[in-house]
């Protein structure tokens, strides 16, 4: 029955047949290719090309609507590292970030969690109203929170004053500030989480919770056994893009403070704007752009490794 | 001791479009080691059944008891049985051995020593000891089906509850694996209810086959039992591969006691030792079922009131067999015969059977009449009978 292995020079020697080159496969396949082709001429000019071109503008000297660009080597960078308002953005937009990321899982979990429990019908319009922040504009996102947390005219300071006298100004004093931006983003953005937690506990096989009840495994043991393990992928993703979007993410707290009270809650986004179109310094606007670039892949490259040690899980 | 007792089961969904029951009523004993095959369309309630009892729905009316316990009210983990899934329902985080023993980990006091050992045992058993380390995705179909009978096995339970275990796989692996799980019955002997849409799962496995159809018990008795003796035309019909030949036919008394069916096709003569069965007047309507290995080409010696002609349609080749299809004026005929027997396509083919091969049904009960030249059993009978058997 077994028949003999051939190598891959015998087959073709014996078929009379070629090896496979490039230009085989673009003429086999040419109307593919150029399907692909426009949206890869697209890429290249607004995406690649600006890249490439603002990485070489980091090295320059470049400013908004200035005419000559001089090469100045590393300057940029030594300018960036002894800048103190920089380093304290960074730190910042790195406690920004996690902390809104970590919430937004969990957040969403929970919401992902209580909409699977709910029956079909009232299913999909709740799923609708709870996930609606993540559908609105951000700009929309912070006129609401604005309205919300004003120290002035603010929803909650009038509330808090009218109910115990008193209430912090949440856009301005203390450490309000820096809670007020958390929780803004992270109302505006947890459905996403939910989204996609979601579609991995509907794809959860009824049948394990069964066989995990015969088995004697109580609700909490069902949760930890079988649906936690179903969730550890999707949350590898969730991590990785979220991350990304939350270091680029501009517009609600640039609404809410601008970075304000002064310079206090800082984002490297919101200075990247100010360097940019404030001070027209464009080459150390990219800069920092290159900084916030540097710190979304070094978080996405680590869930990979961790996403890596995970696809043993099932093997 | 434990003999699984089903008592007027009857489970009820609310659906959509009102109330809808999936099982009626049902009454069944299963004996200490039986093997008891469910079988029926799908949608006959099978299924649901098995969960009842497994404690995945609860019942809505009627009592389940397990050696004498009542269980109706228990969680699934107290009615000590063990299921197996379809889908296999493996964890597929968990290595093989921690699939196994995962259930006695969580409801049994046993020391990791002693589950360790239990499930190797199972492993063995199962042929599986060399997977014990390898997680379910990395395992075959044939083999994932192992191990979820042997999840099943190393919980030693009183009752085992397969939900069609073998319908995922492929035709060879799954006439391998019913053999095993004969074995593996024949060494355990541990009560068991097996759900499948196949009869010839059922006709090979069972020591009893329940027939299920639209939530109700149509009959319940040895395979010969239901393949010989089919208490109505449901169970003649579904039991049996290719399935039953059935006639409408008309009696016509003749003067000397005898009696002819008539069918705008045919004319076949019985003798009173059919009609003595049951009260048959002249005129009367039934229903003629006859199987395709009871056929056999007529020669000339056949007389003229035994012969069926037919147009050969389709030849089917099978090996050891040939089934020919036949058309008689529109209506499809299924001949079972040896494979020497090779008509052209579209040639008559006159064929004859014995009298003692015709199954009558009532026609409007569509209840058994006659089973060739015996009367049949009383419906239930052959339940007490396999039950007092055992």
């Amino acid at each position: 029955m077994a028949q003999e292995q051939r190598s891959a020079e015998a087959i073709r020697q014996q078929y009379g047949v070629d090896e496979e080159t490039i230009v085989d496969r673009i003429r086999e396949n040419y109307a593919g290719y150029l399907f692909i082709l426009p949206t890869f001429v697209m890429f290249a000019l607004l995406f690649y090309i600006p890249i490439v071109q603002g990485v070489y503008l980091t090295f320059t000297n470049a400013t908004l609507g200035g005419t000559t660009a001089e090469f100045v080597g590393l300057d940029n960078y030594i300018w960036l590292v002894s800048n103190d308002l920089f380093v304290f953005a960074l730190g910042w937009s790195i406690v920004f970030v996690f902390s809104v990321t970590a919430v937004q899982l969990i957040v969403g979990l929970i919401a992902a969690l209580l909409l699977n429990e709910i029956s079909s019908s009232t299913k999909a319009t709740l799923s609708a109203v709870i996930m609606s922040p993540y559908f609105s504009a951000p700009l929309a996102g912070g006129v609401i929170w604005f309205w919300f947390l004003d120290g002035n005219f603010g929803f909650m300071n009038k509330f808090l004053i009218d109910l115990v006298g008193f209430a912090p100004s949440f856009l301005a004093q203390g450490l309000w500030p820096y809670v007020s931006l958390i929780v803004a983003q992270v109302w505006h953005d947890f459905a996403y989480a939910a989204i996609i937690y979601g579609a991995a506990l509907s794809s959860v096989p009824s049948e394990q919770y069964e066989a995990a009840a015969l088995d004697g495994a109580g609700r909490l043991r069902r949760f930890r056994d079988v649906t936690l393990p179903h969730l550890m992928i999707p949350t590898v993703v969730i991590l990785a893009l979220r991350t990304a979007y939350n270091v680029a993410e501009f517009a609600q707290p640039f609404e809410l403070t601008a970075g304000g009270p002064g310079t206090r809650t800082m984002l490297l986004s919101i200075l990247t704007y100010r360097t940019a179109f404030v001070n027209l310094a464009f080459a150390r606007a990219f800069t920092i752009g290159v900084v916030m670039i540097v710190l979304a892949m070094a978080a996405a490259i680590l869930y990979i490794i961790a996403i890596r040690q995970e696809e043993e899980l099932y093997v | 001791m434990a003999r699984l007792e089903l008592d007027g089961l009857t489970k009820v969904f609310e659906g959509d479009s009102g109330p809808i029951v999936a099982v009626e009523e049902l009454d069944l004993d299963i004996n200490d080691g039986e093997f008891v095959v469910v079988v029926g369309p799908s949608g006959c309630g099978k299924s649901t059944t098995l969960r009842t009892v497994a404690g995945l729905e609860s019942a809505t009316d009627g009592e389940m008891r397990i050696g004498g316990e009542v269980i109706n009210n228990k969680a699934p983990r107290d009615r000590d049985i063990a299921m197996v899934f379809q889908s296999y329902a493996l964890y597929p985080h968990k290595t093989v051995a921690e699939n196994m023993g995962y259930g006695l980990h969580l409801s049994t006091d046993h020391t990791d020593e002693e589950i360790e050992k239990r499930v190797e045992e199972a492993a063995t058993m199962m042929g599986i000891e060399d997977l014990l380390d390898k997680k379910p995705g990395s395992l075959s179909g044939g083999q994932q089906q192992r191990v979820a009978t042997g999840r099943a096995i190393v919980r030693e339970p009183s009752v085992f509850l397969f939900d069609e275990p073998l319908s995922n796989l492929d035709a060879k692996l799954r006439k391998h694996m019913r053999t095993e799980l004969a074995r593996l019955h024949t060494e355990l002997n541990i009560t068991t209810m097996y759900v499948t849409h196949d009869q010839e799962e059922a006709m090979t496995m069972a020591d009893r086959i329940v027939v299920l159809n639209d939530g109700r018990l149509q009959q319940a008795g040895t395979p010969k039992q239901v393949y010989y003796e089919p208490v109505n035309l449901f169970v003649a019909d579904f039991i049996g591969s290719p399935s039953m030949n059935i006639f409408d036919v008309t009696l016509r008394r003749d003067s000397d006691g005898g009696a002819e069916l008539v069918n705008e096709s045919f004319t076949y003569a019985i003798s009173e030792r059919v009609t003595n069965n049951f009260d048959a007047a002249d005129g009367d309507e039934f229903i003629l079922g006859i199987r395709p290995e009871s056929l056999h080409p007529a020669d000339e010696t056949t007389p003229v009131k035994k012969t069926v002609r037919g147009r050969v349609d389709v030849v089917e080749v099978v090996g050891s067999d040939n089934f020919i299809y036949l058309d008689i004026d529109g209506k499809e005929c299924r001949v079972r015969t040896r494979s020497a027997v090779e008509p052209e396509i579209d040639t008559t083919f006159d064929f004859t059977f014995e009298e003692e091969d015709i199954h009558l049904f009532d026609a409007d009960t569509e209840e058994a009449l006659a089973h060739g030249t015996k009367s049949p059993e009383p419906a239930d009978q052959g339940v007490e009978e396999a039950a007092v058997g055992d």
